[in-house]
């Protein structure tokens, strides 16, 4: 059997062989070089890669697919003396395309030598890994973007531990929840944000250890700021495990809850108020729905309408509280309520009568309040028993009936005192006179004096009389009330005495008075009973002086009236102020007695006090106050 | 001058010493030459109605048997016959609720009766000479 020469690969056929494969590579820039860096070869990698075709660049010093700075740098001249000594230079880094483009290469420079050592030139084997170099640069970016993310997370710690709990990353939300600044706390154990009670119970080494077990720890509870202050935290303990599923740390996320839990509190203690307010009110509680069943019934409803509260709850208001006879106007009210928004009884308070359990009736206050809650008619009721209050305002009725009829008994009483016992007077003192008029002959001395005893009584009956009118009168007069000048109703007192007094009156001086707030008309009065008074008292001295004066004291006024005049014994100051009350015999001093118990009878009623003082044979001062303006 | 029957002054009183006393008063002022009493508030009426010329002044009192002064009063101020004669209410009570009611009702004057019986001569004396003597009724 013949063999043909061209079944036989010689040498020359492999040197062609791998010269074709290596022009065919594609992905591949494979070229030679001569010792001085002068491209020989080009493939077809070479062409696609550096953009040159074999015949623009073959012969060409390979310095140019270098960036200016390396050129500069004399970069291509080192790696070849490299690859010259060491046999083999490998390179990554930024090369230039014919277009000036850049691209991110793979660079191996091998030495070529023949075999006496003698070196022949260079192969240089580069590789575009742009593609791979942005894929690298993305995933780096994106992990850049993922660590400043997590960084500038404020609201929440973001903290990375090892496997035993130490602090191996520190996020803005972290240092602001906890206070620590990332270089102080990083290598610290987390234990640090536990209360040394927890810390103390084995808290966080149980909660690393939960978590390492089930993957994730969630725990609500208390931890402990730098300062040492606490919040209220939910954290969120992750297990971190490499792709083999080895540990390699813990995640931990954190929050202050510090805040919404207060909130859930006052939320809490709000509801909680409310409710105690309800259920400890004084009155009943009373709430229905739209239809008119009972839904709220606090204790106070328990025991006015004798119902405890399990079992009036569910049941129809107008079968358990209201008697039989309104049960029907209750039930139509509440549909007109429901159907046109009208309810003349809704906030407002109403007296109504309600039905106990055990059948009793009685009257109740209450106020009923329509509202709305999740988008339904709720009534609710503060309704409060009022028997008592109705027994009183009975009773009350009752002795205001009585006393008006007592006024009225007393008024005709003073009506007919004054007619009827005024009548007899007259014809006493009438025919004492027609007597001493028509028959005065027949009668001695002894007994024209004796009728003239008989006379002076009779009249002094009358003023008595008078006096007991006018003062029952001015103790029923109706009170106006406005600021008074004091100075000058003293001034019309003291002119209105003159002109009625028969005799002269002692000088009166007359300060300037604080105003007051009064009846003028009644205060007038008192002012005239106590300058007459003092006149009076004061009459017969050898330098007879009367004063009027008055100075503010808190909230009211002091006034005087001092005279100078024979005074009495404090001993008997009570007896000054009573109707007929007198300190001095008729025959020393005329007076029926009943001035200065009126004019205490007009300061009374006017909210003031009055008093004297006096020294006997010095003189005495009466004073009463009256209020401010 | 005057004519028989015709009265000057009609004093309607049931008290008889009242009466006794307010004729004395008048007298001594020589004011009680035609005087009538009435002893209660129908009978003055009754005189009223059949007087032939009215009287020139009625002494009233407030306190009165069968009919009151105040509804005397009343009757006289609302009858065309009588409105035009003067009123002198007489009394005893100084009540402001008759007083108003009196002025209220048109009474000329009010005089509460004092007890001393000189000041009651004088007040009656006094109202006497000024209805009597001093004052024009209208004609």
């Amino acid at each position: 059997m013949a063999t043909t020469p061209s079944s036989t690969i010689t040498a020359h056929d492999a040197e062609v062989s791998f010269r074709l494969l290596v022009e065919s590579v594609k992905d591949y820039a494979i070229f030679m070089l001569d010792p001085e860096g002068r491209v020989a070869t080009w493939n077809r990698g070479a062409e696609i890669i550096k953009g040159y075709r074999a015949g623009e660049i073959v012969g060409k010093h390979f310095s140019r697919f270098y960036i200016p700075e390396d050129v500069e740098a004399r970069k291509p001249e080192q790696e070849l003396e490299t690859a010259t000594t060491t046999g083999r230079c490998e390179d990554e880094g930024w090369r230039v395309r014919k277009d000036g483009s850049r691209f991110w290469a793979n660079v191996v420079i091998t030495a070529v030598r023949d075999g006496h050592g003698k070196l022949r030139g260079f192969v240089k084997v580069t590789r575009d890994l742009s593609e791979r170099r942005r894929v690298e640069e993305k995933l780096r970016r994106s992990e850049e973007r993922s660590r400043q993310l997590v960084e500038s997370i404020k609201d929440y710690a973001i903290v990375l531990l090892d496997t035993e709990g130490r602090v191996i990353s520190w996020n803005s939300g972290a240092q602001r929840i906890k206070g620590y600044r990332a270089e102080e706390i990083l290598g610290e154990h987390f234990s640090r944000f536990f209360t040394p009670e927890d810390v103390a119970a084995g808290m966080p080494e149980h909660h690393l250890k939960l978590a390492a077990a089930e993957g994730q720890y969630e725990d609500e509870g208390w931890r402990v700021r730098k300062d040492g202050s606490r919040f209220w935290a939910n954290a969120v303990l992750t297990a971190v495990r490499d792709e083999h599923g080895a540990l390699t740390g813990f995640a931990k996320v954190t929050r202050d809850l510090t805040e919404r839990r207060r909130a859930d509190e006052a939320l809490r203690a709000a509801e909680e108020y409310a409710r105690l307010v309800v259920d400890l009110a004084y009155s009943a509680f009373v709430a229905i729905d739209e239809d008119g069943v009972i839904t709220g019934w606090n204790r106070q409803a328990e025991i006015t309408f004798g119902w405890p509260r399990d079992e009036a709850i569910g049941r129809e208001l107008a079968e358990t509280i209201i008697p039989p006879q309104h049960r029907d106007a209750h039930r139509s009210g509440l549909r007109r309520y429901l159907a046109t928004g009208e309810g003349p009884v809704l906030n407002r308070v109403v007296e109504i009568t309600a039905l106990r359990r055990d059948g009793s009736e009685f009257p109740v206050e209450l106020t009923i309040s329509p509202m709305r809650v999740g988008g339904k008619a709720v009534f609710t009721a503060f309704v409060r028993d009022i028997t008592d209050r109705k027994t009183a305002e009975e009773t009350l009725r009752r002795s205001s009936e009585a006393l008006a009829a007592a006024n009225t008994e007393l008024e005709s009483f003073s009506y007919s005192v004054s007619h009827d016992l005024r009548a007899p007077l007259r014809a006493i003192d009438g025919y004492a006179q027609a007597l001493l008029e028509d028959h005065a002959a027949k009668l001695d001395t002894e007994g024209q004096r004796l009728l003239g005893v008989v006379r002076e009584n009779a009249q002094r009956m009358g003023q008595l009389i008078d006096g007991l009118l006018r003062f029952a009168r001015f103790g029923r007069q109706s009170m106006t009330m406005a600021p008074i000048d004091m100075t000058a109703l003293a001034r019309a007192a003291v002119d209105e005495l003159e002109q009625g007094s028969e005799r002269a009156l002692p000088p009166i001086t007359i300060a300037q008075l604080p105003p007051a707030v009064g009846d003028k008309t009644l205060i007038r009065q008192v002012l005239a009973n106590l300058v007459g008074n003092a006149v009076k008292f004061s009459r017969g001295r050898p330098a007879p002086d009367v004063r009027i004066g008055g100075r503010p004291e808190g909230p009211e006024v002091i006034y005087f009236v001092r005279d100078n005049g024979v005074g009495f014994d404090m001993q008997y100051a009570d007896k000054l102020f009573q109707v007929f009350g007198r300190l001095h015999r008729a025959e020393e001093f005329e007076g029926t007695g009943v001035g200065l118990a009126l004019a205490q009878r007009i300061v009374h009623r006017h909210g003031g006090r009055v008093w004297a003082e006096s020294v006997p044979g010095e003189g005495a001062t009466f004073y009463f106050t009256l209020a401010r303006p | 001058m005057m004519t028989q029957g015709e009265i000057e002054v009609l004093l309607v009183e049931d008290n008889p010493s009242d009466v006794e006393l307010t004729l004395r008063a008048l007298q001594k002022r020589n004011l009680a030459n035609r005087v009538v009493v009435a002893r209660d508030g129908v009978e003055a009426l009754q005189l009223l109605e059949r007087a032939e010329a009215p009287p020139k002044v009625v002494l009233l009192d407030l306190k009165l048997p069968k009919l009151n002064g105040l509804e005397v009063l009343r009757r006289m101020k609302s009858d065309d016959r009588t409105r035009r004669i003067p009123v002198v209410v007489l009394t005893s009570s100084h009540e402001e609720p008759d007083v108003e009611e009196s002025y209220r009702l048109g009474v000329n004057s009010y005089i509460v009766k004092p007890v001393d019986f000189e000041s009651f001569a004088s007040a009656v004396a006094e109202v006497g000479l000024y209805w009597l003597l001093l004052n024009h009724p209208p004609e």
